[in-house]
């Protein structure tokens, strides 16, 4: 601390120009310099807002409100930023140059998603956490305790990046999912659950069947028809009794992932998959008494970005099927995202299905099943939700 | 406000400069004033962005500091009253930031030591209070002791204090060095365009390396420390290594630039600390001006080397527990900067023979490794956190020295990790130049505004975007 060297206060640095050399090639850096500082804050004022952004699929910052509490509280200047970034001309150019540059220096990741192989991309597993997990089986375990009278069913997807594991990058290797399902299952002590672990079904089948879309998080309808029917084995239903037709009802489709990773790779058909008995009908309530449809499915949904949501129109907290089948058994469903490409296949076997998403819901499951009777219940969940959602544990 | 923002960058740089260099007087005097006064006020407005209630706080330091410092001076006569203002002035200051920054840690720490409870108040840290009480106290300091005057206008102190280009991350200005530049200074072209190349330096430090391997330590420290391979612990923390120097030195770079478009000259904060080949040599070249001003103020005034062998011990480790307790309010702060201390002194009265031997390169792996275990101390959210993730570098959990985990980690950010070493290590720097002046402002200028285009790319695109050194 001593040296003498280490008093000198001010330190040379050649890079700095010296007067009266090359002064026009610094006025031209900062010409340029002013040009986009100038240029990007102009463009702000000149600019029209977009209220959504198509290749992000979300609704875009809107300029925050002015207030003393928002002042205060710092919170507009936070949104402000969002505001403009949000904003920012040429933004979607910007996210995609920025993709590019980082696939030119090795990336294999880009926005929390793995760039796979053969147009593969793979959302970042959730953790998994032993003590988390040992709470929500527990609460799992007393709710089906509680309804003994039901037949009370667990089917478990794993995901893609698990399925798919050999089109993930090179060198890439994650927890075995498979694994980590039988953990979930050894947890739930109830002697009342049936638990269905689909990942050696689906990795037996993996190749014959393309059992996730590429671009997105969820399962096709093809994998959603094979767990359905592993399903109706185990509750002894005569699924052979029933024709289902799959037709393709999109192309082109881009998913959650493909937004995220801003990676358009190659795009997926989606399909649906529907039984065929032509005296089947049915009612759904969307809600509670909010928007009633003859229809499981949301054609509208298909001009969008988020086509997924053709099926039942997106995430409901509660939907209530009413079916004319002639089956005296009912249904209650808890569930995320995966089930509704299935929920149709359930139509000729059930007279009535309530479909509880607690990630949307407001009400306890235990409301549901007091006010109602269900021969069966299925929690039908992926294990990426299952693991990174706390909105379940909270509503048993 | 961040300097790596939108709102920053696009609005408030380029208003700034517009009302900053816009010429409304003849008179050079009336138009310096005019800058303090834009510029006095545009860092308010800066504050008050990110800190809109503690503001108040700085507004209240920089009251009370200028009337302290007049007095003082005007005490010469009467040297009982003059050391009365002095010691009030640092009992003020230095209770301001020992409230706010280490309430929480003393209450904690006088509760686990004598079991008691006393209520523990997290109290939210005034961003930048660290640095501009040390910028407040060189100047009381350096009045008192007659060094400089106190300054009688309030406009020029309170920029002084407030200036945006260092109020949040430093450097740590000393009053002595910019008191001339307060009232008299001028941009040339050449400054400004000086500036413009240091601030687009520093901006992609931050933006495209340590926001990069920022993403990939995040991700490793993330993960369970008990089960990570040698290697993968080793990258952890050779991202960390390279995230915090890239983040401050950028930091600092950033204020240089902004300091050289208004005029000012400021010190230069870091000078390649990881090419230094001793610890000794590495506190030479990192955070210069807080080691300047741990030298200036609390080293030299305890008496330095001078007092013989066993006080200088002692000052060394008083100098260096102070730096690590700056640094932040917890015990791994602490232990970091005992952890220098030690080294320092060991260098100094006990390997200095034996170091001068050993060959360079040695020394070096030698002081990097010992630097990124310092980190290691730094990074960690507590003690115990710390020393499990030396175990996990030194393989004390037997993972093995490599795993896929590695592998894919290694390969994912070769390139990146390799670029950011070559950078950080001089290496770059180092080449050889071209001798011709006019090429290399052009190839320069070409360059920066190339890494410029990329930092609003990089900015834009990403939203991960956090400042490390707010902690402080």
């Amino acid at each position: 601390m001593d040296n003498s060297e280490f008093y000198e206060k001010e330190q040379k640095n050649e890079n700095i120009p010296r007067k009266g050399k090359g002064r026009t090639l610094f006025v031209v850096l900062i010409s340029v310099f002013c040009l986009v500082i100038f240029g990007g804050g102009i463009s702000f004022f000149t600019g029209e807002d977009k209220a959504f952004s198509e290749s992000e699929n979300r609704v875009l910052a809107a300029m925050p409100s002015l207030s003393l509490y928002s002042l205060k509280e710092g919170t507009f200047m936070k949104d402000f930023e969002t505001y403009l970034t949000d904003q920012f001309v040429f933004r979607d150019r910007i996210v995609e140059l920025k993709t590019l540059f980082d696939r030119m220096t090795g990336k294999t990741k880009a926005g929390g998603v793995y760039i796979g192989k053969d147009g593969y991309l793979f959302s970042v597993p959730s953790s998994f956490d032993e003590t988390g997990m040992e709470s929500i089986t527990a609460k799992i375990s007393a709710f089906a305790d509680s309804n003994k009278d039901s037949r009370i069913t667990f089917m478990m997807s794993p995901n893609s990046s698990f399925v798919y594991a050999d089109k993930l990058p090179d060198k890439l290797s994650l927890a075995d999912q498979s694994y980590q399902i039988e953990d979930i299952e050894n947890f739930t002590q109830s002697k009342s659950i049936d638990f269905i672990n689909l990942s050696d079904v689906f990795l037996s089948k993996k190749d014959e069947v393309q059992l996730f879309y590429r671009t997105d998080h969820h399962w096709t309808t093809q994998a959603a028809k094979i767990a359905f029917d592993e399903l109706m084995n185990r509750w002894k239903k005569p699924v052979k009794d029933v024709n289902f037709r799959f037709m393709a009802a999109a192309d082109g489709f881009q998913g959650t992932l493909s937004s995220k990773s801003g990676v358009s790779s190659a795009a997926d058909v989606i399909e649906i998959c529907v039984p065929q008995n032509s005296a089947q009908t049915y009612v759904v309530d969307y809600g509670n008494g909010e928007k009633k449809a003859a229809s499981l499915f949301d054609s509208s949904k298909l001009e969008t970005k988020n086509k997924y949501e053709v099926f039942m129109g997106g995430n409901y907290g509660r939907v209530t099927v009413e079916t004319t089948s002639s089956e005296k058994d009912t249904l209650l469903i808890i569930k995320d995202s995966y089930a509704n490409c299935m929920l149709p296949m359930f139509t000729p076997f059930f007279s009535k299905i309530v479909v509880i998403d607690p990630r949307y819901s407001e009400e306890r499951i235990s409301a549901v099943t007091e006010e109602n009777t269900f021969t069966h219940i299925l929690f039908l969940y992926n294990l990426d939700t299952f693991l990174g959602d706390t909105s379940l544990e909270e509503k048993l | 406000m961040v300097f790596s923002s939108a709102t920053f960058l696009f609005l408030f740089l380029p208003f700034t400069l517009v009302l900053y260099h816009l010429k409304l007087f003849r008179n050079k005097e009336r138009e310096t004033g005019k800058k303090n006064l834009v510029l006095l006020i545009m860092s308010l407005i800066f504050y008050a962005w990110g800190e809109p209630v503690y503001i108040i706080l700085m507004l209240l330091s920089i009251v009370y500091n200028y009337n302290a410092a007049i007095d003082i001076d005007s005490y010469i006569g009467s040297p009982k009253k003059k050391k009365l203002v002095f010691i009030c002035a640092l009992i003020f200051n230095l209770s301001v930031l020992g409230f706010f920054k280490y309430y929480g840690f003393l209450t904690e720490s006088i509760n686990s030591i004598f079991s008691l409870s006393l209520p523990v108040r997290e109290i939210p840290l005034p961003v930048g209070i660290s640095f501009y009480t040390f910028q407040v106290l060189s100047y009381i300091i350096d009045v008192y002791r007659g060094d400089v005057k106190a300054q009688k206008s309030i406009i020029p102190f309170a920029t002084y204090i407030s200036m945006f280009p260092q109020l949040i991350a430093g450097p740590i200005v000393q009053y002595y060095d910019v008191e001339k530049q307060l009232t008299d200074r001028e941009v040339t072209a050449e400054k400004f365009a000086a500036g413009i190349m240091f601030f687009i330096k520093g901006l992609g430090k931050k933006v495209i390396f340590a926001n990069t391997v920022g993403a990939v330590c995040t991700e490793i420290f993330g993960m369970e420390t008990a089960s990570l391979s040698v290697l993968t612990s080793w990258i952890g923390i050779i991202c960390y290594t390279l995230q915090i120097y890239f983040d401050f030195s950028g930091y600092s770079d950033m204020a240089i630039g902004l300091g050289k478009m208004l005029g000012f000259d400021f010190i230069q904060n870091f000078n390649f600390p990881y090419k230094a080949t001793s610890i000794t040599d590495f506190w030479r070249r990192w955070h210069i001006s807080l080691s300047s001003w741990f030298r200036d103020y609390v080293y030299i005034p305890l008496g330095g080397n001078r007092r013989g062998t066993a006080r200088n011990i002692f000052n060394l480790l008083v100098v260096w527990s102070l730096t690590g307790l700056w640094h932040g309010a917890a015990w791994n702060f602490i232990v970091w900067g005992i952890f220098y201390g030690v080294l320092l002194i060991a260098e100094k009265y006990i390997f200095a023979r034996v170091l001068e031997r050993v060959p360079v390169f040695i020394r070096y792996i030698m002081t990097m490794v010992t630097v990124m275990v310092g980190w290691v101390f730094f990074s960690a959210e507590n003690l115990s956190s710390a020393v499990n993730y030396l175990k996990s570098m030194f393989g004390l959990y037997g993972n093995g020295f490599a795993d896929s985990t590695a592998e894919y980690l290694l390969s994912e950010n070769f390139f990146s990790l390799a670029v950011m070493i070559l950078c950080a290590t001089g290496v770059f720097a180092a080449l050889p130049r071209i001798k011709n002046f006019r090429f290399n402002i052009a190839l320069m200028s070409a360059g920066y505004i190339v890494i410029f285009i990329i930092c609003i790319i990089y900015l834009i695109s990403e939203t991960y975007n956090p400042f490390l050194y707010f902690r402080f």
